[in-house]
């Protein structure tokens, strides 16, 4: 879902160069973060499931209709939301300790790139980048962030 | 990937023997954390006590409490550091006053047309004083969380150290690094406990806190240059 969202803020060809490095830096990570839980999966003999072919329709909905750099960032934060919650539960609900501290590591990692995309909408301002004391994402598609004028 | 921001480096004075000795005041137990509200500037919104459910009768309850209690020790240590350093660091200057001449005579504004494209954003540097002041406050909020846990688990929450011995950082970097190097040490701190704590839902509560100490670190990579995301990971190596 994370790759798909990259890709598309990527193919709108908007981004400015700033947004287009921390795209590209999400994507690299999403794809990291696949490979790991792949590997993880291999070590329990689950088969992984392949890459999904159907993208959520609230998903697909919310890149359908970018335009520009902020609503394409805009996206992509939601749809870090949405990730940093399944880690979050994934975190809390894991009984083998180590695939708990593995979700803890990707929750953080999603949690800093929220960051900074908050960052890069809001000309830096730590309150927006990091608002609140603790990151559990949100279940549900959330409205949109407002970027402020340049 | 960063554009400059709106402070100067300043080369900052040594911490003085008043300094430290408010340093000492600050990190007294009891006073240090009404202190260092008022440093961050806020008391009432970041008390948010946990509502996870644990009883504290089950097995690895006692372990929990140690664990808890360590990152609590931490999470101190971590209010003292930002205590001390806020006033170190460079104030955001006031905004500009407007212009006088906003009468009759006054030049009219430019025109903006509507289907200009707007410029590219750009990832500006956080001030680091207004950075710092906003990590306090959720400093102080794992606090109140973690005493919340440590209680709900049968135990006593530990007090801070009366002392925290930070050096003397000069520069606006150094203080920077000296905060930087600090929630490095909670990174591991709730890296190792997280997985170790028995009820799934407490290992949930440690992990929102790690990851919001991960923005942290990452906001202050940011401010000290260094690359804000160094690995697809947060973990302790």
């Amino acid at each position: 879902m994370q790759e798909y969202a990259a890709e598309k803020s990527l193919d709108l060809g908007k981004l400015g160069p700033d947004a287009k490095e921390l795209v590209l830096l999400i994507q690299a990570n999403a794809k990291q973060h696949v490979a790991r839980l792949q590997d993880d999966l291999q070590a329990l003999r689950v088969p992984a499931r392949p890459s999904p072919t159907i993208i959520p329709q609230d998903v697909v909905g919310l890149f359908s209709n970018i335009n520009n750099e902020v609503s394409a960032l805009q996206g992509l934060l939601q749809v870090e939301s949405l990730v940093e919650s399944a880690y979050w539960n994934a975190a809390g609900a894991f009984h083998d300790p180590r695939l708990s501290q593995l979700a803890a590591e990707i929750l953080a990692s999603q949690a800093q790139q929220w960051a900074l995309l908050e960052a890069l909408l809001h000309r830096g301002d730590p309150t927006k980048a990091a608002p609140f004391p603790y990151v559990r994402g949100a279940k549900t598609i959330s409205k949109p962030h407002t970027a402020i004028s340049s | 990937v960063v554009s400059g921001g709106p402070e100067a480096d300043p080369t900052l004075p040594s911490a003085s023997s008043g300094e430290r000795s408010r340093r000492e005041l600050l990190t007294r137990a009891g006073g240090a954390l009404g202190v260092a509200a008022l440093v961050a500037g806020c008391t009432s919104k970041v008390a948010q006590p946990s509502n996870v459910h644990i009883d504290k009768n089950a097995q690895g309850a006692a372990r929990d409490v140690t664990l808890l209690n360590a990152l609590l020790a931490l999470e101190y240590r971590s209010i003292a550091a930002y205590t001390d350093s806020i006033p170190l660091l460079p104030q955001p200057q006031s905004p500009p006053e407007k212009p006088q001449n906003q009468g009759l005579f006054a030049p009219p504004p430019k025109a903006v047309n509507p289907n200009a494209p707007a410029p590219a954003l750009k990832l500006m540097i956080p001030l680091a004083y207004a950075a710092a002041q906003q990590f306090l406050t959720q400093e102080l909020a794992h606090v109140n969380d973690l005493k919340g846990l440590i209680k709900q688990a049968g135990g006593h929450p530990v007090k801070p150290d009366p002392f925290y011995d930070f050096g003397h950082p000069k520069t606006k970097q150094e203080v920077l690094m000296l905060l930087h190097r600090t929630e490095e040490m909670l990174l591991r701190s709730y890296h190792h406990a997280t997985p170790l704590l028995t009820p799934a839902p407490l290992r949930g509560a440690a992990a929102a806190l790690f990851a919001n100490h991960a923005q942290h670190s990452s906001i202050l990579r940011l401010v000290l240059g260094l690359p804000p995301i160094p690995s697809a990971f947060v973990s302790s190596e």
